[in-house]
């Protein structure tokens, strides 16, 4: 279940990413040898790439420095990181909750030559903030048997 | 105050483990709380967004994806192939191919461990083969990899360039005369090194096959061309260059090449998609971050109190190279840039120092950074690849580190050498 959640992820990830670049690539023809400006290409690919970034980043190894954990015991590292987990899952929580009053707040505003409505730029980080807890706290079982 | 806490939170989140994209979104969450208390918090995923929200950023997704997709497409090997009938019969021939095939790859793509991950693998393998200490060959792969950053397209150059509010094209051209000088340094340490070790070379090839061998890797090595010809022409924006690219690689992978399978182009997909989200979460938490900053006014407090002291410039400037140095011992080079420009920026403008002289500076500074223990994503990449231990990585690359160490003085000291392009040909 939660393998194929991840694989349709990715599959998203990639469709965004191809749309992304052939839209530019798109931009660069029509202004030069068609002659035609997309004043609401801009705008889309701004959008999509907010989009591309919040759910890729649910899918990524994060950086982070792991010396300390290397350094204690097992039973120690054991309970860092599920201290881990539990800072990245109320950040995100606290993330999610906010973007959720911006949602509500940004109900009127509209993008000025593509016909949405500004919401759906921050559905991204509810939708991926979503995804990137549950990745996160499914990944702990794994963690804590000292998989990384 | 407010600079304390920040870094005292993000310092401590890090230290435990804590990926940092959550450190920096941790310690400025905890920071507002304090020092802010009355601002509605919505700001949070606001300015999060806000710092991904940028056309110009796009452009980072498109060069790791002209990136994979050269990987992807067997170009490396092309790649190689024409360095080694190039340079292979030099004595330590294979470690000049590394410094080549460095530099061709560096003008694709714009990461550091996407060209140590692409050209690592095969060249190592075939440098052991040849009978090159493993450390040796994975020590160089790790330093020429950071002519990626440095040579355009450049993926911290963009980031500096948003962050700064400079050209992103200006700040690519000034990065070609300090990366040709890292090349040339790298390639000098292999000469004396091959002697000091007695390395093998390759057979000498003939005249015709370095010939043939050109035309074969011609259309990959005309990549980098467009992309930087483009820009400077005015023909296109960053972000455009960036889809010319991708298209450009695709399609030589699939037409000329025959090698881009539509299994292969996905991968390449997904992985630059990973890259991406991992890179710029990071922007957009330290944007929250930079915001604090500005809004405390930190840079300016810091100038004002270090033009109060009456520094030589030249005491500032390895002050400073040495701030950065240690911070990037710790931190990847975007995430250093987004806490670093903010601050130290407008201290360098008011003791005059041009805005693309510092960000060629601080860039090729924090790229070093790539290199040094105790976290330094290449080393450990290359470690694994040329299978030896993170230590003997460090130890074989102490005279290729030298070498970056003495192109960053030149950079730091001599403003010529990241400046002279922008004027003849940038505009600046």
């Amino acid at each position: 279940m939660l393998a194929l959640l991840q694989r349709v992820v990715d599959g998203v990830c990639a469709a965004l990413l191809a749309v992304i670049a052939a839209l530019a690539f798109y931009q660069v023809i029509a202004r030069y040898m068609l002659g035609v400006s997309t004043p609401w290409g801009e705008e889309l690919l701004r959008l999509l790439f907010v989009w591309l970034v919040l759910l890729g980043a649910t899918r990524t190894a994060h950086m982070r420095i792991d010396l300390l954990e290397q350094a204690v015991s097992p039973r120690v590292r054991q309970a860092l990181v599920v201290l881990q987990t539990l800072v990245a899952a109320s950040l995100l929580g606290f993330m999610i909750w906010h973007a959720l009053t911006l949602i509500e707040l940004t109900a009127y505003d509209r993008y000025t030559a593509l016909p949405v409505s500004v919401q759906w730029l921050y559905r991204a980080m509810l939708i991926g903030g979503v995804l990137w807890l549950v990745f996160t706290v499914a990944g702990v079982a794994g963690r804590l048997r000292g998989e990384n | 105050m407010a600079l304390t806490l920040l870094l005292g939170v993000m310092l401590a989140l890090t230290a435990l483990g804590i990926p940092l994209v959550f450190s920096l979104l941790g310690a400025s969450v905890f920071t507002l709380f304090i020092i802010r208390p009355e601002l509605p918090l919505t700001v949070l995923p606001q300015l999060f967004i806000g710092g991904i929200d940028n056309f110009v950023l796009l452009a980072i997704a498109l060069f790791f994806l002209a990136g994979e997709l050269m990987t992807a497409s067997g170009v490396i090997d092309r790649i190689l192939t024409f360095a080694r009938a190039l340079v292979g019969h030099m004595r330590g021939g294979l470690g000049q191919v590394g410094v080549v095939s460095s530099v061709v790859m560096a003008g694709v793509s714009g990461s550091a461990v996407a060209d140590a991950a692409a050209v690592g693998p095969l060249l190592i393998r075939s440098m052991k083969k040849e009978g090159y200490p493993a450390s040796f060959s994975a020590a160089l792969v790790e330093t020429a990899s950071t002519l990626g950053p440095i040579i355009p397209p450049s993926i911290p150059m963009i980031i500096y360039a948003v962050l700064a509010n400079v050209s992103v094209g200006t700040m690519f051209i000034a990065g070609i005369l300090p990366g040709v000088l890292i090349a040339i340094g790298l390639s000098t340490v292999v000469y004396i090194s091959a002697r000091r070790m007695n390395l093998p070379r390759s057979e000498r090839v003939s005249k015709t096959v370095i010939l043939s061998e050109t035309l074969r890797a011609g259309l990959a090595l005309l990549a980098p061309v467009i992309i930087v010809g483009g820009i400077r022409g005015g023909v296109f924006t960053p972000t455009e260059a960036g889809a010319v690219a991708t298209v450009y690689v695709l399609l030589i992978g699939v037409f000329a090449y025959r090698a881009l399978s539509f299994r292969g182009t996905l991968d390449a997909l997904i992985r630059a998609a990973h890259g991406t989200g991992a890179v710029l979460v990071i922007l957009g938490a330290s944007s929250i971050f930079a915001w604090i900053i500005a809004d405390q006014r930190i840079g300016q407090e810091l100038a004002a109190t270090i033009r109060g002291l009456d520094l030589e410039p030249w005491v500032l400037l390895l002050a400073l190279n040495v701030i950065f140095f240690v911070v990037g011992m710790f931190l990847d080079p975007l995430p250093a840039l987004v806490i670093l420009v903010p601050v130290f920026l407008p201290m360098v403008t008011a003791i005059g120092m041009d805005p693309i002289h510092f960000g060629v500076m601080i860039v090729l500074n924090l790229v070093i950074g790539l290199c040094t223990p105790p976290v330094g994503a290449l080393i450990y990449l290359m470690a694994s690849i040329g299978d030896v231990s993170p230590a003997a990585v460090v130890r074989a690359s102490l005279p290729f580190l030298a070498t970056l160490i003495i192109v960053l003085m030149l950079v730091t000291y001599i403003p010529a050498v990241s400046l002279t392009l922008p004027h003849l040909i940038g505009g600046h």
